[in-house]
């Protein structure tokens, strides 16, 4: 057998290895894996079917205390509505994150509704009470930090993609100003949205 | 005891100890930066490191030390041309050491399943349960992959250690010079 015949084989599986790595790579660069705030916060606008600029959909969902309770009741307060898995890890960090930012928050009159998704999408994880004392500690749920279940319409109308962590930054007039994941790595963007309602209202 | 034999052979030699440290701090780079990427939803800079936990840190250094072995004594024995079957397992280990970080909490999934042709009710389904599995069992998988480049840099270590120079420049572990030594 010649050299080159005793090469491809391990030349082979370097191909296949850099082709697999690079295909990868490519694919999660662009849908996942960015370098900036903005590039993630592009990356949920992506997957997210309600646009920047459009009213916020009215949906019904369960609060902790077993309440029913309705997005339009919040009208004419800014909301930061966030959707969260219980098992998935930026959720928990971000969760931590808000808990430090509540009070610069709760000045600029926000109201935070964080919502487990549907059956927590299919994977097990902490409960609503559990996730919320873990992370939030004392600081959640309070006044204007209010936790609960989305209904599957909900759940489906905000977040059809099924990603764990996504949040919606809605203004007083119900219209969706932002929209953006993980709140501890674009803290930025909810820090700048509460100095404007700070100013507006 | 033979494959810390076949790394003490191979790393005697100065090129392939600078080689070695050379995949190391590369790789350690890496997953520095892209294993704390499920605490980042993806993003990956020097924020990662701040979520960098001291379980993600150990499997760092472990993978980046047990890969940049591997890849070391891989490139010893296909340059002593010795037929090495090890290639396949270390590029296992690689691809599923960085899966948990990729996957999960990332839109990586949902946009792959709308490319492969899933329906929006469909993708609401599958992506929680794939990225929550990825998310629950993230050490796991690391550790599989730790075990997989522990097999890997063995067989590495022992295709060395089994082939003997010959006349020629071949050596034993080619098949070739096995059926010649018959004929």
């Amino acid at each position: 057998m010649s050299r080159s015949q005793h090469l491809w084989p391990y030349g082979r599986n370097i191909a296949a290895f850099a082709i697999i790595v690079f295909a990868a790579y490519a694919t999660m660069i662009p849908v996942g894996a960015v370098t900036s705030v903005s590039g993630s916060a592009a990356n949920a606008q992506t997957l997210a079917p309600i646009k920047i600029g459009a009213p916020a959909p009215d949906i019904d969902f369960t609060a902790a205390d077993g309440t029913e309770r309705r997005l339009s009741e919040f009208r004419g307060q800014p909301v930061m509505l966030w959707f969260y898995a219980s098992w998935c890890p930026t959720c928990q960090v971000g969760t931590v994150a808000v808990a430090g930012k509540l009070d610069l928050l709760k000045q600029a009159g926000i109201q935070i509704i964080q919502l487990q998704l549907y059956n927590n999408l299919g994977a097990p994880g902490p409960s609503v009470e559990d996730f919320a004392k873990r992370y939030a500690g004392s600081l959640g749920p309070s006044s204007n930090w209010l936790w609960g279940e989305a209904s599957l319409v909900a759940s489906y109308t905000y977040d059809p993609s099924g990603y764990p962590d996504i949040y919606f930054l809605i203004g007083r007039d119900g219209i969706v100003q932002e929209i953006a994941p993980a709140p501890h790595v674009t803290m930025s963007i909810i820090l700048e949205f509460a100095e404007a309602v700070k100013v507006s209202g | 005891m033979n494959s810390i034999s076949a790394i003490r052979m191979v790393l005697q030699s100065q090129p392939y100890r600078y080689l070695a440290l050379g995949f190391f701090a590369l790789a350690l780079t890496a997953y520095v930066f892209t294993l704390p990427a499920a605490y980042t939803g993806g993003v990956v800079g020097l924020i990662s490191l701040r979520y960098l936990t001291v379980e993600l840190l150990f499997f760092s250094l472990a993978l980046a030390a047990l890969l940049s072995l591997a890849l070391t004594l891989n490139l010893y024995a296909f340059r002593a041309s010795i037929r090495q079957r090890s290639g396949a397992l270390s590029l296992g280990a690689a691809l599923s050491s960085v899966l948990p970080a990729s996957i999960c909490c990332t839109p990586l999934v949902p946009s792959l399943l709308a490319i492969l042709g899933a329906t929006t009710p469909q993708i609401f389904g599958i992506s929680g349960r794939i990225q929550g599995f990825f998310a629950i069992y993230e050490l796991e998988i690391l550790g599989f992959a730790l075990i997989l480049l522990l097999l890997s840099l063995r067989l590495a270590a022992r295709n060395i250690l089994g082939s003997c120079a010959l006349p020629g420049g071949r050596t034993s572990g080619d098949a070739t010079t096995t059926e010649e030594a018959r004929s």
